[in-house]
């Protein structure tokens, strides 16, 4: 049992998202950074997409009612347990009546706490995530508040021996500050100029305050296509870059309108979703293009990373082996 | 199954890179090495030293000695540091994996005794802090 005794208007239960209703107009949701959710997951001896909380923007304080190993991964925030620090993708056993403290991150944006065994909330259509613009899902379709309690999974603790641990995080990918990020052209791409192209390509977008779950507003050179379009409406997914009328793009993300009618730039790789959730306002990101080669070897690298941690993580269990 | 030629090298190598006791583990075979004059044995934190005497806070673990974290953010120790009992001073990396030096006792941090990033064995001296009561 975890008790919230400070959060955020963005903090709230996620897993890997409702994939199966998209046809019927439900979003997807899920972890803005669902390797860090996976890696939170992993170091706390969880299933890859059980339910965790996201946090960020706002201190988090929540209170261990008992004795219960956690992880926390994601953006390096400062976090303390009982007033000891603890870095990121990092895993410990917090005792009865201990607290944890995540401060928002100041280099990143999203921090996942998981609690060995998972978080206790009603399945909605296959998933634990809150969809917060749509009210269901996660602990009562709603952002956490002080007081809410929070049930584990977990039965029967047992005693675990192996204390804290951790694991290096997953590496970024950022030139100068900016954040790369690798798209492929999409389907209106060559209805703008070849000018407003190269814009797109070459420009450090810059992240815009009135960013959320949803997506990201980007600033940076206006993009005019070549004559105004009419697009019946079409199906989205997370990754679209679309350029409304006024020629700023906007990335969907964890909670993309299943649907718009915005010509689509671009679509981001599934793998780089996390570098521009990770992108905190104020900051620059630079599309990459790429390839869907590149991108499914991208998405496999994730894994591998995924694979590889749980292999040395395995050392502590035998801790004689080869180390 | 290792050669003689193999424990050699194994030895070796322990030597050179100051490693008090190594352990390899194969199917149908357990060896382990220690140096004899290596201080190998794991070395627990002096608590019976005197409260403000020198205390060393040796590994335990084999590893690359890591004085700060991979995420760029967590704030490494620096001499003249006041140590917390539980706070942690270091990490010890394989792969992937990170396991934390802890302080183990309150203190200020006096003397930094291994090269960041090089690779240390059980019981190798990481720090040596005077302890506070």
């Amino acid at each position: 049992m975890i008790e919230v005794l400070a959060a955020g208007p963005v903090t709230s239960v996620q897993d890997l998202g409702r994939t199966a209703f998209r046809a019927m107009g439900v979003g997807v949701s899920g972890a803005m950074d669902r390797l860090a959710l996976r890696g939170a997951n992993l170091l706390a001896g969880n299933g890859p997409g059980d339910a965790c909380i996201e946090t960020a923007v706002v201190p988090f304080r929540v209170r261990f009612a008992e004795t219960v190993r956690f992880a926390v991964a994601g953006a390096p925030s400062p976090v303390r347990l009982d007033g000891v620090a603890l870095p990121s993708f990092w895993s410990a056993v917090a005792e009865a009546g201990q607290v944890l403290e995540i401060d928002p991150s100041r280099v990143g944006m999203w921090t996942y706490l998981a609690a060995a065994g998972g978080l206790d909330v009603p399945l909605v259509m296959g998933s634990r995530s809150t969809d917060l613009k749509g009210r269901y899902g996660g602990h009562g379709g709603r952002a956490l508040a002080p007081g809410d309690r929070l049930g584990g999974l977990a039965t029967g603790a047992v005693p675990d021996p192996r204390g804290a641990f951790g694991v290096a995080p997953p590496p970024g990918r950022s030139a100068d500050g900016v954040t790369l990020v690798r798209a492929m052209p999409a389907r209106e791409h060559d209805r703008f100029g070849a000018e407003a192209q190269a814009a797109f390509w070459a420009s450090a977008w810059v992240v815009q305050p009135e960013s959320n779950r949803i997506g990201y507003r980007l600033a940076g050179p206006v993009l005019e296509p070549l004559e105004p379009m009419n697009l019946l409406s079409h199906g989205l997914i997370p990754g679209v870059v679309q350029v409304p009328p006024v020629g700023q793009p906007v990335v969907q993300l964890s909670e993309a309108n299943t649907c718009g009618g915005y010509p689509k730039m671009a679509v981001v790789i599934g793998a780089d979703l996390r570098l521009i959730a990770q992108t905190r306002p104020g900051r620059s990101l630079r599309f990459v293009r790429t390839t869907r080669a590149e991108a499914l070897a991208a998405a496999a690298a994730d894994m591998s990373y995924l694979a590889a941690a749980a292999r040395d993580l395995g050392r502590l269990d035998h801790p004689g082996d080869g180390a | 199954m290792l050669s003689d030629h193999d424990i050699r090298a194994l030895a070796d190598h322990m030597k050179r890179a100051g490693i008090g006791v190594l352990e390899v583990t194969q199917p149908g075979q357990r060896l382990r090495l220690r140096m004899r004059d290596a201080g190998a044995a794991p070395a627990a934190p002096d608590k019976a030293a005197p409260a403000d005497g020198p205390v060393v806070v040796p590994s335990d673990a084999v590893g690359f000695f890591r004085r700060r974290h991979p995420d760029g953010v967590f704030a490494a120790v620096e001499v003249g540091a006041t140590l917390e009992v539980s706070q942690i001073m270091g990490f010890l990396q394989v792969g992937l994996l990170l396991r934390p030096v802890i302080a183990g006792r309150r203190g200020i941090l006096s003397r930094i005794l291994a090269p960041d990033d090089g690779l240390v064995g059980y019981g190798t001296p990481l720090f040596e802090l005077q302890g506070l009561p």
